[in-house]
């Protein structure tokens, strides 16, 4: 079975992304869902406008896609400026800052760091879920304290729409 | 990927943002798959789906009275036939694929017996849907009822009269038969007609099969590997229909050499692996390629449809897909509803006013929209101008050198120019128009794709493809015109120059051989004959300069002249494409509107009002999230 890291590059790489995914997005961190006895992978996209002193703004999210785990096969496709459940949102306004008061104290390195514990923790959950190794209290508290770190706030409400079961375990405030 | 702990979203959160006071529930999920009898919990989800499925009929049957109400007759179809979907307990496989691809054979071969005819003609002209049965038949399912055939081996010959091959035959051929392997497994092999032969309507017959199945296996023949149009049915066809399980069979691979049987399997693979589907690659007969011994042979495939068929309950999986679909209708019609509404609760005199401002809220909303999809489409059109003129400027580039590299070797620019470079050009041009079409149609067959995403979404509709072709041969055929140029045919100047110094070789031997002088004349001759030689030469040079430079100018007029047909007709095709779905979206507005209209109507009825509330409400409670 292929690592959530490896499956991302394929993703980023993929048939979907290239066609359907305009140049310049970034990735959200990725959250699993089960729908259809299928694990699913989902991301949302968005642009982030550099500024400098550390004051990178978020955009609102353009596209949530899920992708069938790990074959990368796509399952859902939204384009939220033509979703009606995104209709009062201004996409032309900043959703929020890159820097925010949780990974304040992170340089690059260490957020990275922190980046790949997340992905790491995801893999756990994966095995498990396919039948592995315990998932233990341990495990599901230290994901969620990772995605609630790592995650920007301005993002939040984003995650949780693409989301939501994962949210409601892994998101604490 | 095969989930044991599935339900791990579905178990409340053990630690979370409200719970303080909550009992870690790990105990009773280790008890779950502690549980030595795991009979009980599999009753216990038989009997839910049973109640699930009570339901799914009753929420169907509301729908269907909703659709018929606000008038979405497409809804009602649409229910029809997942009803049919649904009533189907068993796992039925579809075999599709262009005709000749051996589909049949390979029904017969995973029953390990033959109970399809087979011919290298165009043969399976209705769909045959075989299961088990307890006892061997042969039953036409039609439109207007069913009739029984015995079965016998000149039966086919009589049903294939009777059917005919006008393509106006209707239904499916039904074969049950007493096999074990059938009677064993749940499971229907369902045989399609080739989907691109000369009977109309294939298509939609092999379409029409896979909305109804719940796997389907491509069929790919190594002799003929994965056209464009093949592609295209992949992933318009199969793909986007969501059929469940997908697998891809190459067949025919016997009828190559070892050696390409290789070549042909890593082809294959890799378009397979640029759809980015994970689609499982199989051949049909096993012990023609080292390594591939698992996923080769009938016996491999039917291990990974019973792994498929056991692997999650399938009816589970079909709810899950039908109440998608329901979940679909469901939102539509509370919004249809819900407009109602609003109308109703106004007064009387407001009401027409109302209706009118709604409408034009509406129209105006979905015209913003429409117009947005309209100018993503068109600016994936203009990508492809730029990849298209990419493209032909490098081909001009080599075309142009390959050219006069060949001109600075020929002894005769003029019988070239006339004889080999219209010839070259045409093969180029050709060439250049297969690769722009082939690119073309998969990129329109990309982008066609996302939009139908996008309509069926928001409006349920699709825009069909368009079967035009965009770089077409003509286009490239007519294309190399050239330039008028009067030459000299340099073979002939050559000989009469060459007869030229002979008569004055001779001439002036004879002249100064009467002055006594012979040799002398021979050589003023010959003298002659080497200046006008090196003349020839100058001349030749002279002509292959000039025509250097008409190529160099006149190529890439003609390139840009056919670049130029291509970008219209890449044009016109995606504004047809652009057409067709403001079409769908107008007709989707005007039911939106007539659905007011009526309301209006209805509005003096006060009882009406609490109803249609009632109906909204209901419908939210069918919408997932
Ligand atoms: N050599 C070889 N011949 C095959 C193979 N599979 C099928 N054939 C032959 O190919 C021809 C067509 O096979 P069918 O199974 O009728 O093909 P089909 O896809 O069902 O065709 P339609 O029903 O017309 O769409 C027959 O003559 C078969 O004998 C194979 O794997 N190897
Ligand atoms: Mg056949």
């Amino acid at each position: 079975m292929i690592s959530i890291q490896e499956f991302l590059k394929n993703v980023n790489t993929g048939h979907v992304v290239r066609s359907s995914v305009p140049m310049g997005l970034g990735k959200s961190l990725p959250m699993l869902d089960i729908a259809d006895d299928r694990l699913l992978v989902t991301l949302f996209f968005y642009r982030s406008i550099l500024r400098p002193e550390d004051k990178t703004l978020l955009m609102p999210p353009e596209i949530i896609a899920s992708f069938e785990y790990p074959g990368a096969r796509l399952v859902t496709f939204e384009t939220l400026a033509l979703s009606r459940r995104f209709t009062g949102v201004d996409f032309r306004k900043p959703a929020g800052l890159f820097r925010h008061e949780a990974i304040r104290h992170l340089d690059r390195e260490a957020y990275m760091a922190e980046k790949e514990r997340y992905y790491e923790k995801l893999n756990a959950l994966i095995a498990y879920l396919g039948g592995g190794e315990a998932f233990t209290q341990q495990d599901e508290d230290e994901l969620a304290r990772l995605f609630t770190m790592l995650a920007e706030p301005g993002l939040y409400p984003y995650y949780r729409a693409a989301c939501p079961q994962f949210c409601e375990r892994f998101l604490r405030k | 990927m095969f989930l044991k702990n599935k339900d791990f979203f579905a178990k409340p959160a053990r630690v979370g943002p409200k719970a303080p006071g909550d009992q870690p529930d790990r105990v009773p999920e280790e008890n779950h798959t502690a549980e030595p009898d795991g009979q009980k919990t599999e009753t216990a989800t038989m009997v839910q789906l049973r109640v699930q499925d009570e339901q799914l009929q009753r929420d169907m049957a509301f729908l269907d009275a909703c659709s018929r109400e606000t008038g979405r007759p497409e809804m009602h179809k649409q229910l029809s036939e997942l009803r049919d979907y649904l009533k189907n307990a068993r796992f039925t496989v579809a075999v599709v694929g262009e005709f000749n691809r051996g589909k049949s054979t390979l029904v017969n071969k995973l029953l390990g017996q033959d109970v399809i005819p087979v011919s290298a003609l165009p043969s399976t002209l209705l769909p045959i849907r075989v299961e088990g049965g307890h006892r061997d038949e042969l039953i036409w399912k039609k439109p207007g009822g069913e009739t029984h055939y015995p079965l016998k081996p000149e039966t086919w010959d009589t049903l294939e009269e009777e059917i005919g091959w006008d393509g106006k035959a209707k239904g499916e051929l039904v074969l049950r038969q007493t096999l074990p392997v059938l009677q064993q497994n749940e499971l229907a092999l369902l045989d399609t007609p080739g989907t691109n032969s000369q009977v109309k309507g294939d298509l939609s017959m092999a379409e029409e099969a896979l909305s109804g199945c719940d796997c389907a296996i491509l069929t790919i023949a190594a002799v003929a590997p994965v056209s464009e149009s093949e592609l295209r049915f992949l992933q318009e066809g199969i793909l986007t229909k969501k059929v469940p399980r997908i697998l891809v069979v190459l067949t025919k691979l016997d009828l190559l050499s070892e050696k390409e049987r290789e070549l042909v399997i890593r082809n294959v693979q890799a378009r397979l692996d640029s759809l980015q589907e994970g689609l499982p690659l199989y051949l049909s007969q096993s012990g023609l390629v080292p390594g591939w011994e698992e996923k080769a042979g009938p016996k491999a495939i039917w291990d990974q449809l019973t792994a498929w068929l056991r692997e999650s309950d399938h009816t589970y999986l079909k709810c899950q897909r039908a109440h998608g679909l329901l979940s679909e209708m469901a939102e539509e019609l509370r919004g249809l509803y819900a407009c109602q509404l609003e109308v109703l609760e106004e007064k009387k005199e407001a009401r027409r006013e109302k209706v009118e401002e709604k409408k034009r809220q509406l129209l105006g909303n979905s015209h913003i929209q429409w117009d947005q999809l309209e100018i993503e489409m068109l600016n994936r059109c203009n990508q492809n101008f730029t990849w298209i003129r990419e493209m032909t400027e490098e081909r001009q580039q080599d075309v142009i050198e390959k050219l006069t590299l060949e001109l600075s070797h020929t002894n005769n620019p003029k019988d070239w120019w006339e004889k080999d470079y219209p010839y070259r050009m045409k093969m180029e041009m050709i060439a250049l128009g297969n690769a722009l079409e082939s690119n073309l149609q998969s990129f329109y067959t990309r982008d066609l794709g996302w939009l139908n995403h996008v309509l069926q979404e928001k409006y349920k509709a699709i825009v069909p493809p368009q079967n035009q072709r965009m770089a077409d041969k003509g286009v490239f055929r007519g294309a190399r015109s050239q330039a008028e140029l009067s030459l000299e045919d340099m073979h002939n100047t050559r000989l009469i120059s060459r007869v030229g110094t002979g008569v004055v070789t001779v001439a002036g031997y004879l002249l100064f051989g009467m002055m006594g002088l012979s040799p002398l004349g021979m050589a003023v001759g010959i003298g002659g004959g080497i200046v006008s030689e090196l003349f020839m030469n100058r001349r030749v040079e002279e002509q292959r300069a000039r025509l250097g430079q008409t190529i160099r100018t006149e190529l890439p007029g003609v390139f840009s002249r056919c670049v130029e047909t291509v970008e219209k007709n890449v044009r016109e095709t995606y504004r047809d494409a652009i057409g067709n779905m403001q079409k769908a979206c107008q007709n989707w507005a005007n039911a939106q509107c007539e659905a007011m209209e009526k309301a209006r109507q209805q509005g003096e009825d006060p009882t009406k009002a609490q109803a249609i509330r009632q109906k909204v409400e209901k419908l939210a409670a069918m919408i997932q999230d």
